[in-house]
């Protein structure tokens, strides 16, 4: 496993900073007033 | 060989997803702490205050005693399972009415003080002794109002029971999701909420505007149920000598031309047509030119204390009115 996890560490790195960047960028692609439904979590 | 390549690629797959996962669970409720959103707070006010309702056709109930600090206000849920004071189920020498609604009347968002049912229990018993018992409960609509009143309300004897009627009431009843265990992770209910939102603007017809417009065509099953509902509570208050009104609640996104005009005109029609006082009172918010100084919170179009006493100002007299008397 450490061996795998030396091998791919770039890729596995990248891959969570896109994924953060993505994340990121919906936050502030959304972060206006309401303009959906009220919508509940019931459960 | 080849078993293992697959686990491999399993894994460069999964493994970043994990991670990411892992830490942004721990970043987002770390600003969390800094910052209420309104979907991550509903969530909560569903793990922390719900219950499933044996009946089905009500769905969920409160937990009668739980409390919780959510959207920034203090809630407490008596042992009767509402956000209200301690209420003697036996007689009552008090004027008693029983208010049914969804979140609007539970008061999200406010302190329980400053609700509209707060502020008219208070101006009522100034005229005369009054007790108003709030039975609204986030995410009902007029079906499980009904079905609540008819198996915890009528106990209490009203003489008047007012149904406080929003746009969405007209849903169908809403079910419990096998997902449900998710909204234990912030980062889910985040991106699922916040993917909605980003549909909205990219799909036709996800607009608050579209959704809520389209749930009053002729044929949905959820304004079907809603005009069953309202037929039983009419027959149900009539059997037992207890006066109905509804009042009719603005939806707080453009007040100066009302979007959503014809569905309160059809509502209201078919309530005159079944003999239910009805009154509208989003003309008592025609002058607000932004409606967002009424919102709770920008991300969160539920009335602010603000737009509570603007509901019970425009409604005081509609409800004060007529119905037998102790």
């Amino acid at each position: 496993m450490i061996a795998f996890l030396k091998k791919y560490r770039w890729y596995l790195i990248v891959s969570v900073l896109v994924y953060a960047a993505v994340s990121v960028w919906l936050f502030v692609a959304t972060d206006a007033p309401q303009t959906t439904p009220f919508e509940y979590q019931v459960f | 060989m080849g078993l293992s390549r697959v686990f491999r690629g399993l894994l460069l797959v999964l493994l970043p997803i994990v991670v990411f996962l892992g830490l942004g669970e721990v970043v987002l409720r770390l600003y969390l702490t800094q910052r209420i959103f309104y979907d991550v707070e509903m969530s909560r006010y569903a793990q922390l205050l719900k219950i499933e309702s044996p009946n089905l056709r009500i769905g969920h109930i409160h937990r009668p005693g739980s409390s919780a600090h959510l959207m920034g206000v203090d809630v407490a849920i008596n042992s009767a399972g509402f956000r209200d004071d301690e209420r003697r189920v036996d007689g009552s020498d008090l004027r008693r009415m029983v208010f049914l609604g969804d979140s609007l009347t539970f008061g999200w968002g406010v302190e329980q003080h400053d609700s509209f049912a707060h502020l008219l229990e208070t101006s009522l018993d100034e005229e005369r002794p009054t007790e108003i018992l709030n039975f609204g409960t986030g995410n009902y609509n007029t079906t499980q109002e009904v079905e609540l009143f008819v198996e915890q309300g009528l106990a209490y004897q009203p003489d008047k029971v007012v149904v406080f009627y929003f746009i969405n009431d007209a849903e169908p009843v809403p079910k419990k999701s096998r997902l449900a265990f998710l909204a234990n992770f912030r980062i889910v209910t985040f991106y699922w909420s916040r993917m909605k939102q980003l549909a909205a603007r990219l799909v036709p017809g996800q607009t608050f505007r579209e959704y809520y417009a389209a749930l009053y065509d002729d044929d949905q099953p959820g304004w079907l149920e809603t005009q069953a509902a309202f037929v039983r509570l009419a027959e149900v208050c009539r059997d037992h000598g207890i006066e109905l009104k509804v009042v009719l609640l603005p939806e707080l996104h453009a007040l100066d031309e009302y979007p959503f005009e014809r569905e309160y005109r059809k509502v209201a029609n078919f309530l005159r047509s079944q003999r239910i006082a009805v009154l509208d009172v989003t003309p008592a918010f025609a002058d607000v030119s932004e409606p967002q100084s009424l919102w709770v919170s920008p991300d969160d179009a539920h009335p602010n204390a603000l737009a509570h006493r603007r509901i019970a100002a425009a409604s005081r007299e509609f409800i004060a009115t007529g119905g037998a008397s102790r």
